[in-house]
């Protein structure tokens, strides 16, 4: 009799432990669709792999790059067979369909972008966006653009605007409304039309200032790889000066140097770029004319918005879903602002970031303060503060680096 | 005239007529010339846009010509430069090394897409998008999803300089000149081109040709793709077939070499076709169209090409149709039959 209770007690006893061993190994499934896939995609997919999941509890599925939005919500409906439960979606143009796609699903849904899209706000799984500041940004843009005038001369911009038509990528159309304010500010231009209709012109072309010796060029387009042959009748003019592009840069850097050594002319060159080995390379990297090939950049704090969007699922999958939603209880706006760094000095401290557990700007430590498990408090207006809090390069510097 | 000057004229009218037309278009519509000569700029362009179009090109032709549209020629590329690239980097070599591991690379996966397509016997077009799926998924694996990144490494410079193009085009010239004109595998290759199956019957190995060109074709965008990367500083990783855009593009200047092939030669007459269309893209270009526009120009005329080439004998056909009535109507008045009004 004894021996037939302490089997049964045993299996009673297994029978206890099992599920709790079973909910102990359980991980939340969560899909990453990228829109690009790049170096500084790996860098990424490190932070999600080796700092977030541990810490969140969470499997990341990663998608190749998605360029339409039926690519998008196939991935979505893969990660949803394989038992997801979340999605980080980056391809801005499909975001309203992928929300719809995750909502039919029952799947939290997180879009890396600056604007809402309005017809899913209301949405039950539709958790909103945490992408760039359109404000930061273009605060970032002026401050770099003002530091490539700050010498007095008179100087003439290409821009390359990539998906700021019609404001495909909000941040992209604020930069460079921010950029063309700097120039009229700085130079008393005189534009024949508004700033909005000069950005949402798809053709490319030089924008009337009013001033024969300030000369902007607009170069819309949608990605860097066509844009690259509109550029070259400008640039070869040589009365370009000054280079921006409110994306990523490295593909433009031939052209850049043959004008550069054909015009006998500095081209200075400011982007948007990550922290990643490629941007210490253009800043340590020399042009023909033994400048560096990047003067300035404005960084995208990737693994911020990266943070804040696999704590939003953590949290909506914790009964939390409803804290994340604006006053109205619609899917919300959350701003990530970005860094604005003027030279190769500045860039040798903020490169030590994003590197390992203790350097990244949000580590598992960090996150608790972000997760409604460990901080009841955790809702739209604390993640609000706490994005603020990030602006500040220089205390995160401090704060991280040793 | 001499009938070889009378066809070299004429071949060399084709870009010469459409830097004309396009320089005139440029001055009227956008005050600017279509090539600026006051700096080497515009040609250096001109000259390594051309060469690499043209590698596609040639890589097009080797199957295309005999109705093997090969769509995962563009994956070819990828998986040729990215993979052939990245080992070069590993081993410490750059410069023309990449050019050559490229090319090693090419050749090898076009290899291997010629063989699967002799064994697995699957149309072409069907094969071509499966194998170029694979070979996308194969470099997305292998480089960790990064692709090529040839920023800031040093020694790739002389990729990019418009000599070493124009030596490389001159390489490929002569090589496909050599290879198409005179050599066993070109005599096949046109008897294919007439029929495959009348070629197979008086003893082609149609298999082993396809496989051959399959090779060719590979060797050559991979030398394309490391071209294009050189200046780009990059080529990123593609899914979902994306990479046969920059393949399929140059369908256009494949149809027009063959169509001035009539007075040159297969090679020849791509290269001045591919010369011609960069002109004419330059010009656009020049004209600041949008990039919609601009393809719905590029379309067009590809579009009317082709339409051309459809029905370029419908007025002899109907003529020689208009004389056969009459010979018939002649005839029947002649043998006292009754001719219909």
């Amino acid at each position: 009799m004894k021996k037939i209770f302490a089997l049964l007690l045993s299996m009673a006893m297994i029978l206890a432990v099992l599920p709790l061993t079973s909910l102990a190994q359980e991980k939340y499934i969560i899909g990453v669709a990228f829109q690009n896939v790049t170096s500084d995609t790996e860098i990424q997919k490190d932070y999600y792999t080796n700092e977030l999941a541990p810490a969140l509890g969470m499997e990341f599925i990663f998608s190749e790059a998605i360029k339409d939005t039926e690519t998008l919500v196939t991935f979505i409906e893969n990660c949803y067979a394989k038992g997801a439960v979340g999605i980080i979606n980056y391809y801005t143009a499909g975001r309203g369909r992928g929300a719809e796609a995750a909502d039919q699903y029952e799947m939290f849904f997180i879009t890396q972008a600056s604007k809402l899209d309005d017809a899913t706000l209301d949405l039950e799984y539709n958790l909103g966006n945490c992408g760039a500041s359109v404000d930061g940004m273009a605060r970032a843009y002026t401050a770099a653009m003002e530091s490539v005038l700050a010498d007095g001369e008179n100087h003439s911009v290409l821009m390359c605007t990539t998906a700021a038509v019609g404001q495909v990528a909000a941040s992209h159309y604020y930069s460079t409304q921010a950029m063309l304010e700097t120039m009229q500010n700085k130079y008393n231009l005189t534009y024949s039309k508004s700033i909005d209709e000069i950005i949402n012109t798809d053709s490319p072309g030089e924008v009337d200032t009013g001033n024969p010796n300030i000369k902007i060029f607009l170069v819309p387009g949608t990605d860097n790889d066509k844009t690259l042959a509109t550029i070259s009748t400008p640039l070869q003019s040589g009365d370009y000066d000054i280079f921006v592009a409110v994306s990523g840069y490295a593909n433009y850097t031939s052209a850049i140097a043959e004008v550069e050594r054909a015009k006998n002319m500095d081209i200075k060159v400011v982007a948007t770029a990550s922290i990643e080995k490629q941007t210490l390379t253009g800043f340590t990297t020399l042009d023909p004319l033994g400048n560096p090939i990047l003067n300035a950049v404005i960084l995208n704090p990737l693994n911020v918005a990266n943070a804040f969007c696999a704590a939003a699922i953590y949290n909506a999958l914790n009964g939390g879903a409803e804290a994340l939603k604006d006053a109205d209880g619609n899917a919300a706006q959350l701003f990530v602002n970005p860094w604005p760094c003027p030279d190769a000095e500045t860039y040798a401290n903020i490169a030590k970031l994003d590197t390992e557990h203790d350097t990244y700007v949000i580590n598992a430590d960090d996150l608790q303060r972000l997760m409604v498990t460990s901080n009841p408090d955790a809702n739209h207006d604390s993640y609000a503060e706490y994005l603020m809090e990030l602006a500040d390069i220089d205390a995160i510097i401090a704060r991280k680096i040793k | 005239m001499n009938r070889r000057i009378k066809n070299t004229l004429i071949t060399l009218a084709f870009p010469v007529l459409m830097f004309l037309i396009m320089e005139a278009v440029c001055l009227i519509a956008a005050g600017r010339h279509v090539i600026d000569f006051s700096t080497n700029l515009d040609l250096v362009n001109l000259v390594r846009n051309t060469g690499i179009a043209c590698a596609i090109t040639y890589a097009l032709s080797f199957n295309l010509t005999s109705g093997r549209l090969d769509l995962s020629l563009g994956a070819q590329r990828l998986a040729g430069t990215v993979i052939g690239s990245n080992i070069a980097l590993a081993l410490g070599l750059s410069g023309v090394w990449l050019l050559l591991f490229s090319l090693t690379f090419g050749l090898v996966f076009g290899l291997v897409v010629g063989l699967v397509f002799v064994w697995a016997r699957v149309p072409p077009m069907v094969l071509g998008i499966g194998m170029g799926l694979i070979l996308e998924s194969v470099v997305y694996v292998t480089s960790g999803g990064v692709g090529l990144n040839l920023f800031g490494v040093q020694g790739i410079t002389i990729l990019s300089e418009a000599y070493f193009t124009i030596l490389v085009v001159a390489i490929l010239l002569v090589v496909v000149l050599y290879l198409v004109a005179y050599t066993k595998f070109g005599y096949q290759m046109r008897a294919i081109q007439g029929s495959q199956r009348i070629a197979q019957n008086s003893g082609i190995n149609i298999f082993r040709h396809a496989v051959l060109c399959y090779t060719f074709a590979g060797g050559l965008v991979g030398v394309a793709g490391i071209l294009d990367a050189a200046y780009k500083t990059q080529m990123a990783v593609t899914s979902g077939n994306a990479s046969s855009g920059p393949v399929v593009s140059n369908t256009f200047p494949m149809f027009l070499g063959i169509f001035l092939g009539r007075w040159s030669n297969q090679a020849v007459g791509i290269l001045v076709a591919t010369l011609t269309l960069r002109i004419f893209a330059m010009g656009l270009a020049k004209l600041q169209l949008s990039e919609a526009m601009s393809n719905v120009v590029n379309m067009f005329l590809y579009l009317a090409f082709l339409v051309y080439l459809a029905n370029e004998n419908y007025f002899k056909k109907r003529k020689a149709w208009a004389d056969r009535l009459v010979e018939v109507q002649e005839k029947k008045s002649k043998l006292g039959i009754p001719v219909e009004a």
